[in-house]
């Protein structure tokens, strides 16, 4: 969302060698400030320039009163933020002509007045809006580790049609809560996570997330093809007990 | 009692997090907004975002602004906190984050001034990397012109280009060659022929005590040497001379 210089170059760059796909941190889709038509301009010229082979977001907040926090902030899961997040999702959708995806935040608190677990109210939100989810695995286990519930019961509340794309990541831990930094490998309850959730939802386009302390190429490279593994052994033994 | 607005408890949310940044500022109004086993757990949620937000954003701004933040020291947390609540951001893009650092510091008085300038040399840097791309003239472009076309031709910039006005040496400090502080006996400039050449070499400076211009002369006192003893005045002295002779001829 710059006008020049040189991510924009490398980003052409890697357009030319495979597909991308654009992942925004800002849309403030849980805000109840009006949408920045400012913002949703900026990414319809990228969207126009890189042709991503899709978009996504977090359901979350992010900004109230025209100040920004830059962090993905935790909704209360009531009926009014259903309504509330799907209109607006909706808007996204018509302004830019296409279907979003939304994806599931990690969170360290929740709000007396929810109403519904959060596989409930993502799922709500997601058949309301008629968007995408785009399942992050290891915010589930943070949140299911920091709030008490169980991650599977989560996975088999999402409707499985609406999955396009699963983020998995690392995180660490701060006395009692886990933390979302996505500066540590795939740990073990995350992988174990992501085999139920290829059961559940099968074939689907999967990112490992890790945006600090980046180990090298070949540690990075390890953690996907572990992601491969793990979906192809789920696939060919679900095909073996056909 | 009804249940708060989506609206009200995200005011609330900002209000506990962001509104003093970095410090414990947590709305009791919120506190009963969220679960916990007690108040300690509550608040202990709500801080790991306050931290977060805190944290996140001066490390942005220290990264933006890496020799601000290295001459600040101790201080730069504390003058973070200060910019966060005077100006929040407001774009979705944290790029911007640091657009009025520069502002900020020139309107405080406890900080040194120069690091106003040095920050918006810092700042201007951002800008120029992310600025605009534009295809530069070339050898080529110049030959391919027609002669009769040259008069009217006009330079204009790329956007990249940015002009600062400083009243600091703020590529020195910039560069890390000097500090905020001056001793007795460093280099503060040096003089050559490098503009018009219609005076001898010399060297522009000013002295100011507590942001106030003064007369060096009584600042550093003997450490100076006498406007009459200087090879400008000897210089223009014999222009005088010279203007003299030739009104005579």
């Amino acid at each position: 969302m710059i006008a020049g210089g040189r991510p924009l170059q490398i980003l052409e760059k890697a357009r030319e060698l495979a597909p991308v796909v654009l992942h925004g941190v800002s849309l403030n889709i849980g805000g109840t400030d009006t949408l920045r038509e400012d913002y949703l301009a900026e990414l319809e010229l990228l969207i126009r320039r890189f042709a991503p082979a899709w978009v996504s977001d977090h359901l979350c907040w992010g900004a109230v009163g025209g100040r920004f926090a830059h962090d993905l902030l935790p909704l209360p899961y009531t009926e009014e933020a259903v309504r509330h997040v799907a209109a607006r999702i909706r808007q996204v959708q018509d302004r830019l002509g296409r279907r979003i995806l939304m994806e599931n935040v990690s969170s360290y608190l929740t709000y007396s007045i929810s109403s519904m677990p959060e596989w409930v109210f993502v799922s709500a939100v997601a058949e309301e809006a008629d968007c995408g989810i785009l399942l992050d695995v290891n915010n589930i286990y943070v949140s299911a580790i920091n709030h008490g519930f169980s991650p599977l019961e989560y996975l088999s509340g999402i409707p499985r049609e609406r999955v396009g794309q699963i983020h998995l990541a690392g995180h660490s831990s701060s006395g009692d809560l886990l933390i979302d930094t996505h500066d540590h490998p795939v740990p073990t309850p995350v992988w174990r996570l992501y085999r139920e959730a290829v059961r559940r939802f099968g074939r689907v386009s999967t990112l490992v997330e890790w945006d600090d302390q980046i180990p090298p190429f070949e540690e990075l490279l390890a953690e996907a093809n572990r992601a491969r593994e793990i979906e192809g052994e789920v696939l060919n033994a679900s095909s073996i007990s056909l | 009692m009804p249940a708060p607005s989506l609206y009200e408890v995200q005011r609330l949310f900002w209000e506990s997090v962001a509104v003093q940044p970095g410090r414990d500022s947590i709305a009791p109004a919120f506190v009963r907004l969220v679960r916990g086993y007690d108040d300690t757990d509550r608040k202990t949620r709500i801080g790991v975002y306050a931290d977060a937000y805190f944290l996140r954003l001066r490390d942005v701004l220290g990264e933006d602004f890496p020799r601000v933040a290295a001459l600040l020291a101790d201080r730069f947390d504390e003058v973070v906190k200060g910019y966060l609540e005077a100006f929040p951001s407001r774009w979705p893009s944290v790029r911007h984050l640091g657009h009025a650092l520069s502002e900020f510091l020139r309107r405080r008085t406890d900080t040194p001034k120069c690091l106003a300038d040095l920050a918006e040399l810092e700042w201007a840097r951002i800008e120029v990397f992310d600025a605009p791309d534009a295809e530069c003239a070339t050898i080529e472009d110049f030959v391919s012109i027609p002669a009769e076309a040259w008069p009217a031709l006009r330079f204009s910039a790329i956007p990249a280009i940015k002009i600062l006005r400083a009243q600091y040496p703020v590529h020195h400090l910039w560069s890390g060659e000097r500090s905020l502080e001056v001793t007795a006996g460093e280099t503060i400039g040096f003089v050559g022929r490098t503009g018009v050449k219609v005076s001898p070499p010399h060297l522009h400076f000013e002295v100011r005590v507590d942001d106030r211009v003064t007369n060096p002369l009584r600042t550093l006192g003997d450490f100076v040497i006498p406007p009459q003893a200087t090879m400008t005045h000897q210089y223009v002295l014999k222009a005088r001379r010279a203007k003299r002779r030739h009104l005579h001829v």
